[in-house]
């Protein structure tokens, strides 16, 4: 394969067609040109410089990620958090490890106290249903000691259901800024420019 | 002309007032906060007036009633002098265990968890020549407990039951739909009859010392699992549709099942297995 500028130019536009809009994707391709003319007025090859940069599939990567995280960060979806998430697995193996199963750890913890709450709330709804036909005299939906407290003990645990739902929300909300900040924190390591940020 | 019909609609004057457009999530959080606290705090002191509350000992659901699942139904049948037993058991829908260890001059015990009173089975009772015959029937069966046995709630109703080992006793179980478990290592067999419409069903025999017996044992749609002791003379004849069958120390000629030491010249006990569909799995132990 020849190590060229054309050719260097022409995979990192190829990787990141699609992810990144157009007038971003130009900047990028304008500053890499502007890389190569420079260097080859200081009389260095197109080899050199190829080397100096890096492969054009790993640059492509880490741009991709970068662009996917900022992304997630402007714009807060469950959609970009994912796609952040996922392109950021490309960068290594070990992400798997110290991305994918925390990721998939907070995942599951928000659904659980998501599912906790609708159970309260839905268990709550039925015991008001329940109390009003025990008020009625059905003994089949006799549950309650007293039928008059289990309205309010019920209304109690529908509210009890909405804050933990609410709260899910806030800790989601939470999870989301700091899945964030540690996605970017393992960009800064893997591509090594943790000291400049 | 609108506005004026507004205006005259109490409803519509009071949702105005209400001004939902300046209720804000922190708003939102807090009321949640205060009908909590309200609620809880009325519900409790009103069980507490009505002198629910504080709970009693024998009272640890919280302000829910004891459901029969926390207390079960017990019933005892004595022996009354008799030498041989017969427990007919027909459970229409639910859970079914089986097992030896009554307590001493007991023939039967029987314990019911259903959430249903109405589930409460039926009972009777006969000593005829020395021969006492129980019977626990589900009164789904009746007629008029039809509805109450299609209720969900009723799906939800065990039976455990401990039969003597002091005498020989002959089984009938029945169970339309709903695990059956029968551990009988300890009792002393006349007969076995097991007939599972749906569900899974666990013979039990390992240790079994009794004397001879015949079983028959029907299962539709479900498992069927035979433990029986490695030393004993038993034969197994199979009648079996779809599912796999897999044995351990147990020896197959053609539909016909042994244990490893079976001798025709010797008591005999006979099993026959009518299995529609689902797996069996025989073991000699």
């Amino acid at each position: 394969m020849l190590q060229n500028e054309q050719e260097y130019i022409r995979i990192l536009k190829h990787r990141l067609e699609g992810t990144l809009p157009k007038d971003e994707l130009d900047d990028i391709i304008s500053d890499y040109s502007e890389h190569f003319s420079i260097g080859k007025a200081n009389g260095r090859t197109d080899e050199e410089l190829w080397r100096s940069l890096g492969s054009p599939e790993d640059v492509a990567r880490e741009i991709r990620v970068m662009h996917l995280v900022k992304k997630a960060e402007d714009v807060r979806s469950c959609k970009n958090i994912f796609h952040a998430v996922i392109a950021t697995l490309g960068l290594g193996l070990f992400n798997l490890v110290f991305v994918l199963v925390p990721f998939i750890m907070f995942l599951l913890l928000l659904f659980v106290i998501f599912l906790l709450g609708t159970v309260i709330t839905l268990a709550g709804l039925v015991g008001v249903v329940f109390s009003l036909l025990q008020i009625l005299g059905l003994s089949t939906f006799s549950v309650w000691l007293s039928p008059v407290a289990g309205v309010f003990l019920s209304i109690g645990m529908i509210s009890t259901g909405l804050l933990i739902v609410i709260g899910n929300y806030y800790l989601a909300r939470f999870c989301y800024h700091g899945c964030i900040r540690y996605l970017k924190w393992n960009i800064s390591v893997i591509t090594g420019t943790e000291s400049e940020a | 002309m609108s506005q004026k019909r507004q205006d005259d609609d109490p409803l519509a004057c009071f949702v105005c007032n209400l001004n939902l457009s300046g209720l804000t999530m922190t708003k939102v959080i807090l009321w949640l906060i205060a009908i909590t606290i309200v609620s809880f705090a009325i519900g409790f002191c009103t069980m507490a007036l009505s002198g629910d509350f504080p709970l009693g000992a024998e009272q640890k659901a919280g302000p829910f009633k004891n459901t029969v699942l926390s207390s079960p139904n017990t019933t005892t049948f004595p022996l009354d002098g008799a030498s041989s037993g017969e427990i007919r058991l027909l459970l229409g829908a639910g859970d079914l265990t089986v097992q030896g260890g009554a307590r001493d001059g007991q023939l039967m015990e029987a314990e019911v968890f259903s959430e249903l009173p109405e589930m409460q089975p039926d009972y009777t009772h006969v000593l005829n020549n020395s021969v006492m015959t129980v019977s626990m029937t589900e009164t789904g069966h009746k007629k008029k407990e039809w509805v109450v046995a299609h209720l969900p709630e009723s799906w939800a109703n065990t039976w455990d039951v401990r039969a003597s080992d002091e005498i020989p006793v002959a089984f009938t179980v029945m169970v339309g739909a709903g695990d059956c478990e029968l551990i009988l290592g300890t009792a002393n067999l006349t007969s076995l009859t097991v007939n599972n419409g749906i569900g899974d069903t666990m013979i039990d025999l390992a240790g079994y010392h009794g004397g001879r017996y015949d079983a028959t044992i029907h299962n539709g749609v479900g498992d069927l699992t035979l433990r029986i002791p490695r030393e004993s003379n038993t034969r197994i004849l199979m009648h079996h549709g779809v599912g796999d069958i897999t044995t351990s120390g147990i020896v197959q000629t053609d539909e016909t099942y042994m244990t490893a030491s079976f001798n025709p010249a010797l008591p005999v006990s006979e099993i026959v297995i009518k299995q529609g569909v689902g797996s069996i799995q025989l073991e000699a132990v």
